[in-house]
């Protein structure tokens, strides 16, 4: 009976990971898998690898627990965001968010990278999110002019 | 068809990684990371297309295992690796990104680069920032103000642009007209975008159409009206400087909060007789709005009443025949009992303008139904009996 209640996942490196059905099927794309194929009890996702579907089902068992309270939700949402500060593993993050189609967690981390990227400057956010100033001197100079009109940053990293 | 395109990406893919060994290269990463991407959006978009995902999912992940196994053993490494910099996430995570931010957020990732300055302008994101702030006060009236602002902002550049042409390629005028045009549509602020609307209010350079309550700070003879200006914001002090226009000059304001504006409430402008359509229906006690103006040179206001009962009714709930009269009673109890002000009477068979040039002229009505409009005006309720 529990064997029928639980699947597998199993990350792009190989490793498993067991989780129950009711808290796997909170992302959409494993529940079109499961619904599509009822007889396997393992789903190999070749996009996923095994440190970010460890954090993805620790969100999906919370959320599973949690239920409908949005307080109680937000409480868990905080205390899984915790110490995330790593931009590489909110990455990851995000993409096996969009990939598993786990909307409440697409949510959760954009809206994190969003407030990172809050009251920073340009050049904070270049080079936190690693991104090329590809402007040539004119067109900086006529982008600083048109959004002249919203106050910079002055938080600086 | 699908199934071609995802032969062109293994087909890039294999290509790409005999015509550039070096992994290490910025370059290599970076073919690397599109099929993968593409395998991603794909994954997810055959889900809701396809009723044999299974198949599909399974299709997908052979050319991964065989490129694993066969091309590079550390691909997956590459892989796992690939998203260093936001602007390889996918269109769905950037766009969600977008979406929480503020339009000063939205404004500092305009200035990162060029990617992220085009997407950022997108109405989707500045759509609800404008709802937010904007739309309490900007109404049909203002759009379209905003409207013939936009085209004559265009026809202006459009005049120079081919001005300038016609002095060089007189010939090519006909033809370049519409790469003139195009060129116009790219600079950003001539652009109809909601963004550029949202700007143009920010930064007070476009005087938008509205409505203030107790115009000219309060002035006795204002108390409890709602006059038609136009207004422009102010985003140093968070307050508005208003324009009426007031037979033959115009009348400045400074320093009005936003509790006093609202947005125009009729399609009908000020120096106009409002077409009055609830007359019937008027009942006591029922909240409605009269135009009011002293003379046919000024500009009607809105002021505030309610209905009550007529000289011939007691009032009593039981008898009272008031709204199958052809009279209606308007109280603005905001007057003293003994003020001229305080009642006027209306026929609902006949009502065009009333009234003389000693007590003014009373216009159209609008019955009352909402009741933020109601609450609205009892929140600028005066503190004492006017006269």
């Amino acid at each position: 009976m529990a064997e029928e209640n639980t699947i597998t996942l199993k990350s792009s490196d190989g490793k498993e990971f067991l989780i129950s059905k009711k808290a796997a099927t909170l992302s959409e794309t494993i529940k079109a898998m499961v619904e599509e194929d009822n007889s396997s009890s393992v789903f190999p996702l070749t996009v996923v690898d095994s440190k970010t579907l460890a954090d993805v089902i620790t969100f999906l068992n919370k959320h599973v627990d949690c239920g409908d309270d949005d307080d109680k939700k937000k409480s868990c949402d905080e205390e899984f965001m915790a110490g995330k500060d790593d931009m590489k593993d909110l990455f990851d993050l995000v993409v096996a968010a969009n990939y598993l189609d786990v909307k409440d967690l697409l949510d959760l981390i954009c809206g994190k990278i969003a407030d990172m990227m809050q009251g920073k400057s340009p050049e904070w956010v270049r080079k936190t999110f690693n991104i090329q100033n590809d402007f040539s001197p004119e067109e900086e100079a006529k982008v600083r002019e048109e959004y002249a009109w919203a106050h910079e940053g002055v938080e600086e990293d | 068809m699908l199934f071609f395109l995802i032969s062109c990406f293994s087909f890039l893919l294999i290509s790409k990684s005999f015509l550039k060994p070096n992994p290490n290269s910025k370059f290599y990463s970076k073919i690397w990371a599109f099929p993968c991407f593409s395998w991603v959006e794909l994954q997810k978009n055959f889900k809701s297309l396809s009723r044999k995902r299974r198949i599909f999912l399974n299709s997908f992940q052979v050319p991964i295992l065989f490129k694993n196994n066969f091309f590079s053993p550390n691909f997956e490494t590459v892989e796992e690796k690939q998203v260093t910099s936001l602007l390889d996430l996918p269109d769905l995570p950037l766009d969600c990104i977008l979406e929480k931010l503020s339009p000063s957020g939205l404004c500092t990732i305009a200035k990162v680069c060029s990617s992220l300055r085009d997407r950022g302008r997108n109405d989707h994101f500045w759509e609800k920032h404008m709802k937010q702030k904007w739309g309490g006060v900007i109404g049909e009236a203002a759009y379209r103000e905003w409207e013939c602002f936009i085209d004559s902002k265009r026809e202006f550049l459009n005049f120079r642009t081919q001005r300038r042409r016609f002095q060089f390629f007189p010939s090519f005028l006909y033809l370049l007209r519409n790469k003139s045009e195009m060129r116009v549509k790219k600079c950003s602020l001539t652009v109809n975008s909601v963004m550029s609307f949202y700007v143009a209010l920010e930064t007070g350079e476009f005087w938008f159409p509205a409505q203030v309550f107790n115009r000219e700070n309060g002035l006795v003879g204002f108390t409890l009206s709602c006059y038609d200006a136009h207004l422009s914001y102010d985003s140093t002090t968070d307050n508005f400087i208003a324009r009426y226009p007031a037979h033959g000059r115009r009348i400045i304001e400074a320093d009005i909060e936003w509790s006093r504006i609202r947005a125009t409430t009729v399609n009908t402008r000020a120096q106009v007789l409002h077409i009055s359509d609830c007359l019937d229906e008027l009942k006591p006690n029922d909240h409605i709005e009269i135009q009011w103006r002293r003379n046919n040179e000024f500009p009607y206001g809105w002021w505030y009443g309610v209905v009550g009962h007529l000289e011939s009714c007691n009032g009593n709930e039981f008898n009272c025949q008031c709204q199958i009269s052809d009279d209606v009673m308007l109280e603005f109890k905001q007057h003293s009992s003994g003020s001229k002000w305080r009642k006027t009477m209306i026929s609902k068979k006949e009502h065009r303008e009333v009234g003389n040039e000693a007590d003014g002229f009373y216009g159209g009505i609008r019955k009352l139904y909402r009741e933020e409009e109601i609450a609205k005006w009892k929140q600028i309720w005066p503190n004492c009996t006017l006269e």
